[in-house]
């Protein structure tokens, strides 16, 4: 027995009940990627052709044009948030995640209605005989556009806010004693961009890297805006070629993700995430009043998020549509509520466990550990979707396989378990990370068994951590969609799955309500944890 | 029956290829206080995490009483062993009361660990303090609220690890006697781990000197400061000079002059402390000197002056001007070191 990791917690129980979540996790993209490689093999590969290549540069060139116009709404978002002070200041420190809890899908619905044809801003410009079209690509390569800023904005406006929340948790470890030492000797402006900035390139690396790999797995905006993607392609071939094509079509973004995944999680996620959170309380000298400030954490919320709900809510027009859309589509939004629910609470619960499990483990281990539950997050949903079919659809006919998962919620909800683990993971360990040494090893001492020092002591601590949890696997569920394209069984179509079928049938003005109101059932539960409790989600 | 509470033989532990822990041996008797000292990365809180039972041990033995509790094959949780522990940030479970924390360590039917609490916070002196969380305590009464709730579960053993580093000196000696009086009273057997030399003296009845992953001298107080085992430990504990000299005939000659002493003739290192050498006004029939720097240290000055190529630090009852020629006297036997460990 060689020293290191004690072995008094967690119980065997928890570990073993977080193997078969990382078996549950893991197996089926595993499964899935490696049939690909048995049976019509050449054939599959075949379905690699320059097209696919073509895709991927314009998939790289969109995610690099989004993370760019990301950070640039990001960085100066959360150093007003964190190095400023101005009215309101703790309420936008909270709202700021707005935009990510609104489906990329409706952000791109919403900005149609400002920048489509008959937009509020294309509309005008195109009376005046300028042509506009946000669909449209620039750059002409080998005639065929290679740069969409239409959907680099969207997906910018909707994912810029991953960007700030690591950069936020970066300026909140930070130790302000290095800010002080260099204001002591040089100008707000040069300590930021000598010492401040510096000190956080790791975090605004990370950041960068997570809205690129959102951006490129997103499959919403670029569906609406027609935007060549490799998601598109991937999404095209599962639905009119077959799943096992589609995912030879997927392997070269996955390997990208993958090896990128790597790179950053072992490059600088242990100085991103890694080890013990200790927050210092930021001195009023490193936080000067600033207007400017609020103009600019302000003016990014209302245009990123405020802007185009406002648009959505001016098309829906009279709460008599609202009323209407809720009746005629009743079931699929209950179905997306429980699937939210049950799924989000599912999610919590097998993040809490793995989290538990980890929690003993010394920080370097439970690092690399950690990184396994991560995998899922460089799999796109589409991706993911498909892998989760095939892997069930291959025990069909066992038992209750049938009817409980393939045709039932069974298997939406554990996709949504693969897709959506890490995030609530994450979020349990950072909030076990601040228990502080030495509060679970008094606990140990006492002699009480791990049940008991799970409830008195671990939970009480964490709740916050479990609450915010269970809140963010429930938003992310809600406002899923390219998975559920793929996954839901005829029993359980969800709204946004139906949101994007009306796109083309429907009257504006009913997509808008059943925007607006998908969009408020994410963001209410949200806004009430947020306001009433006044605890801020530590997801990093 | 073993009259020792703890024992350790060998005791080897590392983080990866870092070797902290290499082959502890100590004793430590039932109802004595230890006091273990030693320089920051020594390895004394990974020493006490090991018979805490929060890192297992790859060689070696550790034994409460007569019963292993860790060897290569054995490995008893903390929960197993009979000892209590009072961490150095204190880890008082935030969410819960000081009535609370001490239930939640305590051991047995709630009626008995209810009167047990009651009469422990009396003990420690946090009556009408039952329901204060630990962010409503002053650091006084955190420190004492950690100690109740170690000493709940009844053990055998108390480790206190650097309990008093972050604490004023007023509030280090109270409890440092708050300490002394439960050991009396409880008769508990207490580990106290300290890098400051005026702690372990003042709180332990012996003390152990850890250096390098090993415990390199055990002693009263007394002892380990009048005859210290090598020029590590006579330095870590305080000022002092070292110096070569020479045995014969039973007399120790060197620069101070000729003091008889029991040691085998022939060159040796030896050790006076700055409170054994005088600085004195220029006197005939004693080494000359001139002072370097002079500073006061509580209740005299302390003098560091050159004589030839040594520098000698002295003890003085007045101030001396940087420059003036000074004598110094050896007032105590000096003590030669057995060991050539720097």
């Amino acid at each position: 027995m060689k020293g290191g990791a004690p072995r008094v917690f967690p119980r065997s129980a928890v570990c073993w009940g977080s193997v078969l979540i990382g078996v549950a996790v893991i197996l089926p993209l595993v499964t899935a990627f490696g049939e690909t490689l048995t049976g019509d093999v050449a054939g599959r590969w075949a379905a690699l052709s320059t097209v696919v290549l073509d895709r991927m540069v314009d998939t790289a060139v969109l995610a690099a044009g989004t993370t760019l116009i990301a950070l640039i709404f990001a960085l100066p978002t959360a150093l007003c948030l964190h190095r400023a002070d101005f009215p309101g200041r703790k309420l936008l420190g909270v709202l700021y995640v707005a935009p990510l809890l609104i489906p990329p899908h409706i952000h791109a619905i919403s900005w149609l209605r400002i920048l489509g044809k008959t937009g509020y801003v294309a509309q005008p410009l195109r009376d005046m005989g300028i042509p506009f079209d946000v669909r449209a690509g620039v750059f002409d390569v080998g005639g065929a556009p290679l740069v969409f800023p239409g959907a680099m904005w969207m997906m910018a406006a909707a994912f810029w806010p991953l960007a700030a929340l690591v950069i936020s948790a970066g300026l909140k470890r930070l130790d302000p004693g290095l800010e002080e030492a260099a204001l002591a000797t040089a100008g707000r402006r040069r300590t930021l961009l000598r010492v401040t900035l510096p000190l956080l390139k790791d975090h605004i690396l990370a950041g960068a890297f997570f809205v690129f790999l959102f951006a490129a797995a997103c499959h919403g905006i670029p569906a609406l805006l027609d935007t060549p993607t490799i998601m598109l392609e991937v999404f095209f071939t599962a639905s009119n070629v077959d799943p096992s094509t589609a995912l030879v079509v997927a392997t070269p973004l996955v390997v990208v993700a993958l090896s990128a995944f790597l790179l950053v999680a072992l490059g600088t996620g242990r100085r991103v995430w890694g080890g013990t959170v200790s927050f210092q309380r930021t001195p009023d000298v490193l936080r000067p009043r600033s207007n400017t400030a609020f103009l600019i954490a302000f003016g990014t919320l209302a245009l990123t998020a405020g802007w185009p709900l406002a648009s959505l809510i001016a098309k829906a027009g009279p709460f008599s549509t609202y009323q209407a859309v809720f009746k005629q589509l009743l079931p699929e939004l209950t179905n997306s509520f429980q699937l939210a629910v049950v799924g989000g609470l599912l999610v919590m619960f097998a993040g809490f466990v793995v989290a538990l499990c980890l929690l003993k483990w010394p920080r370097r281990r439970a690092f690399t550990l950690e990184a396994i539950y991560l995998l899922p997050l460089a799999f796109p949903a589409v991706v993911v979707g498909v892998a989760s079919t095939r892997f069930w659809g291959r025990l069909s006919g066992f038992w209750w396989v049938d009817e409980y998962i393939y045709q039932g919620m069974g298997i939406s909800l554990f996709t949504y378990l693969m897709m959506f683990l890490p995030f609530s993971l994450r979020c349990l360990r950072a909030t076990m990370n601040r228990m502080g040494d030495g509060v679970l090893e008094a606990a140990e001492l006492t002699g009480r068994g791990g049940g008991a020092i799970c409830s008195r002591i671990i939970l009480p601590l964490v709740w916050p951590g479990v609450m915010a949890s269970f809140l963010i696997s429930y938003v992310l569920i809600l406002g899923e969609l390219s998975a559920s394209l793929v996954v839901n069984s005829a029993r359980w179509q969800t709204a946004e799955v139906r949101i994007f079928n009306m796109i083309h049938f429907a009257r504006d003005e009913e997509v808008a309500a059943l925007c607006i109101m998908m969009a408020g059932l994410a963001l209410l539960p949200f806004a009430f944890y947020l306001l009433v409790f006044n605890k801020k989600v530590q997801i990093l | 029956m073993s009259d020792l509470a703890l024992s350790t033989r060998g005791v080897a532990f590392g983080y990866g290829a870092t070797r902290v822990l290499d082959g502890v041996d100590l004793d430590v008797r039932k109802g004595e206080i230890l006091a273990l000292l030693g320089p920051s990365g020594c390895g004394k809180t990974t020493l006490l995490r090991c018979l805490a039972g929060f890192e297992t041990i790859e060689e070696g033995v550790i034994r409460y009483g007569d019963e292993v509790a860790a060897d290569p094959t054995i490995h008893r949780s903390p929960g197993e062993r009979p000892v209590g522990m009072v961490f150095q940030n204190l880890a008082l479970w935030p969410h819960m009361t000081a009535l609370q924390q001490l239930l939640f360590a305590g051991k047995g039917a709630r009626q008995r660990r209810q009167a047990q609490a009651r009469e422990l916070l009396a003990a420690l002196g946090l009556e009408g303090m039952e329901r204060r969380k630990p962010h409503q305590l002053s650091g006084g009464q955190s420190q004492r609220l950690a100690l109740g709730r170690a000493l709940m579960g009844d053990p055998e053993v108390l480790i206190l690890d650097e309990p008093l580093s972050s604490v004023d000196p007023v509030l280090a000696l109270e409890v440092g006697e708050l300490l002394k009086r439960l050991n009396r009273e409880m008769g508990v057997t207490l580990i106290y781990v300290t890098h400051r030399r005026e702690e372990a003296f003042h709180v332990g009845d012996r003390v152990a000197v850890m250096q390098g992953g090993r415990i390199v001298q055990v002693g009263a107080p007394r002892e380990i400061d009048r005859q210290p085992k090598n020029e590590f430990v006579a330095r870590f504990l305080g000022p002092c000079n070292i110096l070569d000299g020479e045995v014969h005939d039973g007399r120790l000659v060197c620069a101070f002059g000729e003091f008889p002493i029991a040691s085998e003739p022939g060159p040796v290192r030896f050790v006076l402390r700055d409170h054994g050498v005088r600085c004195l006004p220029p006197r005939d029939g004693l080494p000359c000197g001139r002072v370097v720097s002079t500073s006061y240290g509580g209740r005299d000055w302390q003098v560091a002056s050159t004589m030839g190529d040594l520098t000698v630090v002295a003890r003085s009852d007045r101030p001396w001007a940087v420059g003036e020629s000074c004598s110094l006297e050896a007032v105590e036997t000096p003590w030669i070191l057995k060991e050539d460990v720097r």
